[in-house]
């Protein structure tokens, strides 16, 4: 068990921990399509790492005073800044000196009979404590995150209403603390795009009616970055397209079908919707804002849906009915004693749902380990000694120390400490 | 890029060119006037490329942080603040700015080659923490970048007594606590970024970590600062060694900045 203990708690073990997570990192970028970083490669160096923290923490509570227990090696650590002596009696130096340390934040241990002891850092101590326990906090908001971690989405169209609970509405992947309930009833009642210059998005709105179980109905107005929240569910909007109403009609009046499609991509791209009612493939380009250029070719000029029209192919049992037929708002295209009609456009929104238990977790773990670090650096340990003998009716008096990370930085400031106590004797 | 930005950036450009020429004038032949020279033309172009950064603000409604130009402009800002901050902490370290100056301009170039266009603020970059998120990204890149500059000078002069000109620079023990001081200061700037950055991500796509390139990168490079870290304040590794160690360190930011954030663009693609 102590090799066992001894390894985990070894400085050499932790680096090449770091090193060997590192490569898997390295391996992970390299190779994306392996998911490294999701796999036991990872996972288990990096479960071995908040076990090693663990172990370090222990330890260093354990032997945190030990060192202060071996007078001959702490009254001759580091360097010695400068040796004098005094006509006043040692006492008086002692305490002289004393004052003048915890004047300037040192706690001064005046206890031993070989002189002063003073120290500094003792938050930077706490500040590596904190530091390793946000490290072990990240890791349990991982843990959480793995096993709680599901995400979903639904798209809604304007003027439309989903219930989340419905089946089939939403397809909720399998974490392993079960799949994400959002007990609730949405309607899109508007969505806009604000472009700049027809080209540049500045905003997309959502504005919903949300219907949740033991609350108020609501509106709720959302945006990009704004996600709002159900239960443990975050409920955030990540896309957006048109949706256009297609109207199919036969010759003698009857109406086949009339629905909003949502199309997948954005302007300029082709996409294809199935009419199932007489077994066609509609393949269509859409333009928000379209201008008619010479030679008949359509060209969009903005991303705002100011005057929309589409470009639309029909094929049926693989031979192609309507080749390219440009429609426009509010017209039709004619085609085996049928029409379809682009009769209107409304937009759609998708919007993701996650649930994810260890994210604050992970957001506390983040701020504590700044905290940390920050004390753990801005109080670097420090140990200073005043060796005081008796000499006649006087005293000797050396003083030296030693300054944690930065020796060469305390060096010059022990020099300038060094000074001051010259001044007192 | 209005026409004022571009005459205050290239004015900033030419003062910080001028700056390193006069610096190793001022180095090889031991002529102070050209140091002191050297130092207000620094000054100069710093104050130049805030005004340009200024004026790009006031035309974009935003800060400059969208696109590589925009990355750059206000990256090699604040590598530069932390220049001057360098100065203020101690003095004598000022000679630093002969290796972060050229650096500064091939960033700055690097930005200018590229595409300066204005655009709004597109809504996913619409959170206040992307500021956080960008500003101490910079923070810890400007540092992780001194840090290694530090470590260049120190191994330039270890050793090399006839090399007159790196007598400038502080005693090496002072050198070697500053890149350690440096490091620290990237280091705890990095966490902030990571953190803000999660969070900024869990707004937009309801995860606060994606595993994209740049991402994993930046936790490849905390990770291999923390690796410094561990060896320089636990195992004793200290001079030569953490010199090396800042500069080796450094190739993973050069790598997640000039790398993986131009190679594979900025993160997952957005909305």
């Amino acid at each position: 068990m102590k090799p066992l203990w001894q390894l985990l708690i070894s400085r050499k073990f932790a680096v090449w921990q770091l090193l060997i997570l590192i490569l898997i990192l390295l391996a992970g970028i390299i190779f994306p399509d392996a998911q490294i970083t999701t796999s036991r490669l990872f996972l288990v160096p990096a479960a071995l790492v908040f076990i090693s923290i663990l172990a370090c923490s222990i330890q260093r509570i354990i032997r945190r005073d030990e060192w202060e227990t071996e007078p001959a090696k702490v009254f001759s650590v580091g360097e010695e800044c400068f040796s004098g002596s005094s006509q006043k009696s040692s006492e008086v130096v002692k305490e002289e000196v004393a004052g003048l340390l915890r004047e300037r934040g040192w706690r001064v241990d005046a206890t031993r009979s070989e002189g002063l002891l003073a120290f500094q850092g003792e938050p930077g101590f706490w500040g590596s404590m904190v530091f390793h326990a946000a490290m072990l906090v990240i890791l349990i908001g991982v843990t959480l995150t793995v096993l709680s971690r599901t995400v979903t989405g639904f798209s809604i169209t304007e003027g439309e209403t989903k219930d989340l609970m419905a089946p089939g509405v939403v397809q909720a992947e399998e974490s392993l603390l079960g799949p994400v309930r959002v007990p609730m009833r949405l309607t899109l009642q508007k969505f806009s795009a604000d472009y700049v210059e027809g080209t540049h998005p500045v905003d997309y709105e959502a504005v919903l009616w949300v219907e949740e179980s033991g609350r108020q109905p609501r509106e709720v107005v959302t945006r990009v970055n704004r996600p709002f929240s159900s239960g443990k569910a975050d409920i955030y909007m990540d896309k957006y397209g048109f949706a256009p109403r297609f109207v199919l009609t036969k010759d003698d009046g009857t109406e086949l079908s009339d629905y909003h499609y949502n199309l997948s991509v954005l302007d300029g791209k082709e996409d294809s919707l199935e009419l199932p009612e007489i077994g066609a493939t509609v393949t269509v380009v859409f333009f928000p804002s379209f201008k008619l250029e010479e030679g008949n070719t359509v060209t969009n000029v903005s991303q705002e849906p100011t005057n929309p029209g589409m470009v639309i192919s029909i094929a049926r049992e693989g031979q192609v009915v309507v080749n390219r037929v440009f429609v426009p708002l509010g017209k039709r295209v004619r085609f085996e004693g049928m029409s379809l009609q682009f009769a209107g456009w409304r937009f759609w929104t998708h919007f993701g749902i996650s649930r994810d238990l260890g994210v604050n977790w992970i957001l506390v773990g983040f701020l504590t380990l700044v905290v940390g670090l920050v004390l753990r650096f801005a109080y670097p340990d420090r140990r200073l000694w005043v060796r005081i003998g008796e000499e006649g009716a006087g005293c000797t008096v050396a003083m030296g120390g030693h300054g944690g990370h930065f020796a060469a930085l305390f060096r010059e400031e022990l020099t300038m400490l060094g000074e001051r106590v010259k001044g007192v004797l | 890029m209005t026409l004022l930005e571009g005459i205050l950036l290239w004015l900033g450009v030419f003062s910080y060119t001028l700056a390193v020429g006069l610096l190793l004038w001022a180095l090889v032949f031991g002529r102070e006037k050209g140091h002191t020279l050297s130092r207000h033309l620094v000054t100069v172009g710093f104050v130049l490329q805030t005004a340009a950064i200024a004026v790009r603000w006031y035309h974009t409604g935003h800060a400059p942080v969208m696109g590589t130009y925009e990355h750059t402009l206000l990256g090699s800002w604040f590598i530069m603040l932390l220049q001057f901050m360098v100065y203020r902490w101690y003095p004598p370290m000022r000679i630093a700015a002969m290796v972060v100056l050229p650096f500064v301009l091939f960033m700055l170039g690097q930005g200018i080659m590229s595409k300066p266009e204005m655009v709004p603020l597109s809504p996913p970059y619409q959170s206040n923490w992307l500021w956080v998120h960008v500003i101490f990204a910079w923070i810890a890149y400007g540092s992780y970048t001194v840090a290694a500059g530090m470590g260049v000078v120190y191994i330039l002069r270890d050793g090399k007594k006839e090399w007159r000109f790196l007598d400038k620079f502080p005693p090496q023990d002072i050198i070697d606590d500053l890149v350690l001081k440096t490091v620290v200061f990237g280091f705890i700037a990095h966490v902030l970024m990571t953190g803000a950055g999660a969070i900024w991500a869990h707004g937009l796509w309801g995860r606060y970590w994606g595993w994209d390139p740049v991402e994993t990168w930046s936790l490849l490079s905390w990770l291999t600062y923390g690796v410094f870290l561990h060896l320089r304040t636990t195992m004793g590794w200290k001079g030569k060694r953490a010199a090396w160690l800042a500069i080796i360190c450094y190739v993973s930011i050069f790598i997640t900045f000039g790398g993986v954030g131009f190679i594979s663009g900025l993160h997952t693609p957005l909305l």
